[in-house]
């Protein structure tokens, strides 16, 4: 399991517990004292009831007792017993007396004076009288004191009653006369537990007797007068303890039951021993604890926001926790796969940043002797591979020597020749390479090298060269056995053989290089000389043949008609023409064959545009162009021929304007780095760019949108301005857009560096 | 009526004195100074016979005898070449397109009043 799931759920777990406990308890004490409240309101209300009852009853008994005193009804029992002729008048006032005080109280459903033999004499209602009640219950209660009859059903009246009967004394002797007896209707006990003050809406208080049945009307239950049966736990607890609840823990005395109609309730009781009634007082337990119910609700909800809140609570915390964690444990993954530059590099202060700290530091150790260890299994390495090289080379060098075809030896400066290779032996004709390294390098030149100096002193200073250096190539004359000369090239290296300087000398037999070089230069001299002297003298005719068709195109021979001045014309064109091309291939050649000399000075290029710009200008304006000059005058004056570079001007600028039919002809100076830059920039035709590339070669006329030839060119303008700018060490180069124009640009190196162009036909 | 002639050649002097020539010899003369034109004037005047120089920019003497003869209407035309190559292989080649004459310049009018002569009494 996860650490953040461990978390959340260690928080929610500490959550619930902690809001179940606090919640249980507070709903225990709140529901403890709830029904402790409950069941003080409960508690008073059945003790005012029962006080009020046991006071009610006392007050009917007393009220009874009074009429007990009343002396008509005393005369009237007296009388009676002596047959007396007042009888019936006392009788009528007795009578009166009876019904007088039951009109005063309406409870009073009737009085009944029974004399000591049971029998009623006198009533509040005259039917009554002359009943006998000799085995009733208020009369044989009633012969000593004061007795309550239970409440009963009265079959006479259809309704329920209870009988209050007193005895009636002799006031003077204190002889038993007979029974007072008032019978009660139950309207004053109803209204008393009937009055539901401080009940709620379910509360109830009624009385039970001590036959377990219901004597003041149910809330609930119609007609459960002395018909309802109550066997609840109240009348259970009340049968039990009788007088005695004062003793009782309230928690016993308040008690959650089903009652009577199987509802739960929270009741409790007073017990009136004198009936044996129990008064009960309940209460619906559902409303009772209503409170509780909404407690419980609001219980719950925090319960639902805790565990929420603590379930939220604990994945931030375990992310806090575990974020830096899963850091240091992707880390690891990375280390463990062999990249140990990885830094988990947390700077939490807490206990993870440490650890990762740790990790970081224990990274780096882990690098260093890692690295210590690589290194030196790379330096055993490289040792193992630098022997095996050494050996490899040892027999490479040695089957080299063996088998070259060029001649190698060794020698040194104090000993002479140490070793020669078989191809030495045969270079020389030595014998063997006995006789080889009996013979000292002197012997083996002539006395003189071509320069003129002494072999002998030459060849030490050559080794002296070659041991400073490291190694020296040159080429020296040497002699064979024969006495015959050679010239050949040495490349003499110092090297170590066994702890001691040595050199090696490698030679190779220059004599058919030499020869072929030789000749080559023969032909090419040969060539340039033909093509020289052919130009010339093609000049010789050529300028007859043009001073020839002068004069007759001049007509100073004589006046020709218009197509005889027409052919002369073309004829002349035509003849300059050749004049020209004849002129640029010599130059060309020239310039090839590098006998054009350049007349290097220090010159201002502005200066040389300027006279360009002179000379065209006619031209141009001819055309309808725009010659536009940009001078920079801050271009630095360097070393240039003037000429040439003019040539080079004009050339462009004539090809600019040959294929420029609209628009402008521009010509700018600038510097650029170290280097002077021109450019001519045309608004012609342009050029495709793959045929840039062939713009430069010679008698190349590429087909753009008119021929060269039907303008005259040569071919050769651009192959000689070439030449004439790498002769100056500078570059010349175009680009075009086609169809909008050329930008042709030179540059010339502000410090000449004088390359010689060393051209092969 | 006079045998019509159609003269390329990218030298406009060239053209001039070819065309005059022709002329003072009784031919009709039609020139063109690049290949293009001279297929544009073949469709337009349908020559007697063409006169092509076999080095011109854009297209040259040779790309535009394949044209003249890859057209049925124009096989037939008999074609002379005028060129300033002698080399041999190229007088070959040219005679494998099926032209009738080669003639390297610099040429002698006469013979080309004659081969011109011959072409056109062949054609006939």
């Amino acid at each position: 399991m996860k650490i953040a799931n461990k978390i959340s759920l260690s928080f929610l777990a500490v959550a619930l517990i902690l809001v179940s406990a606090a919640g249980t308890t507070v709903y225990i004490i709140v529901k403890d004292n709830l029904q402790k409240s409950i069941y003080n309101d409960l508690a008073t209300a059945v003790t005012s009831r029962a006080n009020h009852i046991a006071t009610y009853l006392k007050m009917l008994e007393i009220s009874v007792g009074q009429l007990t005193k009343s002396d008509t009804l005393e005369d009237f029992l007296k009388i009676k017993d002596r047959e007396d002729s007042r009888q019936n008048e006392v009788f009528q006032l007795a009578m009166r007396r009876l019904k007088r005080t039951k009109e005063a109280n309406p409870s009073i459903f009737e009085f009944l004076l029974l004399d000591a033999t049971g029998k009623v004499v006198v009533s509040s209602n005259e039917s009554s009288i002359g009943a006998d009640k000799s085995t009733d219950a208020f009369f044989l209660g009633g012969q000593k004191e004061a007795f309550i009859k239970d409440v009963y059903y009265s079959q006479s009246v259809k309704e329920p009653l209870m009988a209050v009967s007193v005895p009636f004394l002799d006031s003077h002797t204190g002889e038993f006369l007979g029974v007072l007896v008032a019978r009660v209707r139950l309207n004053d006990l109803n209204n008393i537990v009937t009055n539901r003050t401080g009940l709620g809406k379910t509360g109830e208080i009624y009385i039970v007797n001590k036959y377990g049945f219901m004597i003041t009307p149910s809330r609930f239950t119609e007609d459960a007068v002395l018909k309802q049966r109550v066997g609840t736990e109240n009348v259970r607890r009340v049968r039990l303890h009788k007088g005695r609840e004062h003793v009782l823990s309230e928690e016993e005395m308040a008690n959650v039951f089903p009652d009577y109609r199987g509802q739960k309730v929270l009741g409790t009781h007073e017990f009136i021993p004198q009936m044996q009634w129990a008064v009960l007082a309940e209460i619906n337990a559902k409303e009772a604890f209503a409170p509780l119910a909404e407690l419980r609700r609001v219980f719950f909800l925090i319960l639902f926001i805790a565990v929420n809140t603590a379930w939220l609570l604990g994945i931030s915390i375990a992310r806090f926790i575990s974020k830096p964690l899963h850091r240091l444990h992707k880390g690891t993954e990375i280390i463990g796969s062999g990249n140990l530059d990885y830094k988990v590099g947390t700077d939490a202060k807490d206990e993870v940043g440490q650890l990762s700290r740790a990790f970081d530091a224990m990274t780096d150790n882990l690098k260093n002797t890692t690295t210590s260890i690589e290194s030196l299994n790379k330096e055993v390495v490289q040792r193992k591979w630098a022997e095996m090289k050494l050996r490899e080379s040892e027999e490479k060098y040695h089957s080299l020597f063996e088998s070259s075809h060029d001649a190698i030896m060794i020698l040194t400066s104090e000993k002479g020749f140490i070793s020669g290779n078989p191809a030495t032996l045969k270079l020389f004709g030595c014998k063997d390479e006995k006789e080889f390294t009996s013979l000292t390098p002197a012997d083996l030149s002539p006395k003189y090298q071509p320069d003129g100096t002494v072999s002998s002193v030459k060849a030490q200073e050559m080794m002296k060269i070659a041991m400073e250096k490291g190694g020296h190539f040159f080429e020296w004359m040497y002699k064979r056995m024969d006495n015959t000369e050679f010239p050949a090239t040495v490349l003499l290296t110092s090297t170590e053989i066994k702890d001691e300087k040595v050199l090696q000398a490698t030679v190779r037999d220059i004599t058919e290089s030499k020869k072929a070089e030789k000749e080559m230069k023969e032909a090419v001299e040969m060539k340039v000389k033909f093509v020289s002297t052919a130009s010339h003298e093609l000049r010789t005719p050529l300028t007859a043949i043009k001073e020839g068709i002068n004069l007759v195109h001049s007509e100073m021979t004589g006046p020709l008609n218009d197509n005889q001045k027409e052919f002369l014309g073309i004829a002349k064109r035509n003849v300059d023409r050749l004049a020209r091309l004849i002129n640029d291939i010599l130059d060309f050649q020239k310039i090839c064959a590098g006998r054009m000399t350049f007349n290097m000075k220090p010159a201002s290029i502005n200066e040389a545009v300027a006279l360009v710009e002179e000379t065209m200008r006619p031209l141009t304006k001819g055309k309808g162009l725009d010659f536009i000059i940009e001078l920079d005058q801050a271009v630095p004056v360097v070393n240039f021929d003037k000429d040439k570079i003019t040539q080079v001007l004009i050339n462009l600028v004539n090809n600019a304007i040959k294929f420029t039919e609209t628009g402008s002809i521009r010509i700018t100076t600038s510097r650029h780095e170290d280097n002077i830059r021109v450019s001519i920039q045309d608004s012609g035709c342009g050029i495709k760019k793959e045929d840039i590339p062939r713009l430069f070669q010679e008698f190349e006329q590429l087909a753009t949108a008119d021929s060269d030839r039907k303008t005259g060119g040569t071919g050769l303008g651009l192959a000689i301005s070439k030449k004439i700018i790498e002769n100056h060490g500078g570059k010349i180069w175009a680009e075009s857009d086609y169809g909008k124009g050329t930008t042709f640009y030179f540059e010339l190196p502000s410090v000449l560096e004088a390359i010689l162009c060393q051209i092969e036909s | 009526m006079s045998d019509r002639i159609l003269v390329i050649d990218d030298e406009k002097d060239l053209l001039r004195i070819v065309a005059f020539s022709l002329q003072t010899w009784g031919y009709e003369v039609i020139t063109a100074d690049n290949g293009q034109e001279g297929l544009n004037k073949i469709s337009a005047e349908k020559p007697d016979l063409i006169l092509l120089d076999a080095s011109m920019p854009a297209m040259d003497g040779f790309q535009m005898l394949e044209q003249v003869r890859s057209n049925p209407e124009w096989q037939d035309i008999p074609v002379i070449m005028l060129t300033a190559h002698s080399d041999p292989k190229t007088i070959e080649n040219a005679l494998a397109y099926g032209i009738v004459e080669y003639i390297t310049k610099p040429f002698d009018p006469m013979e080309l009043r004659e081969r011109i002569g011959n072409a056109l009494s062949h054609s006939k």
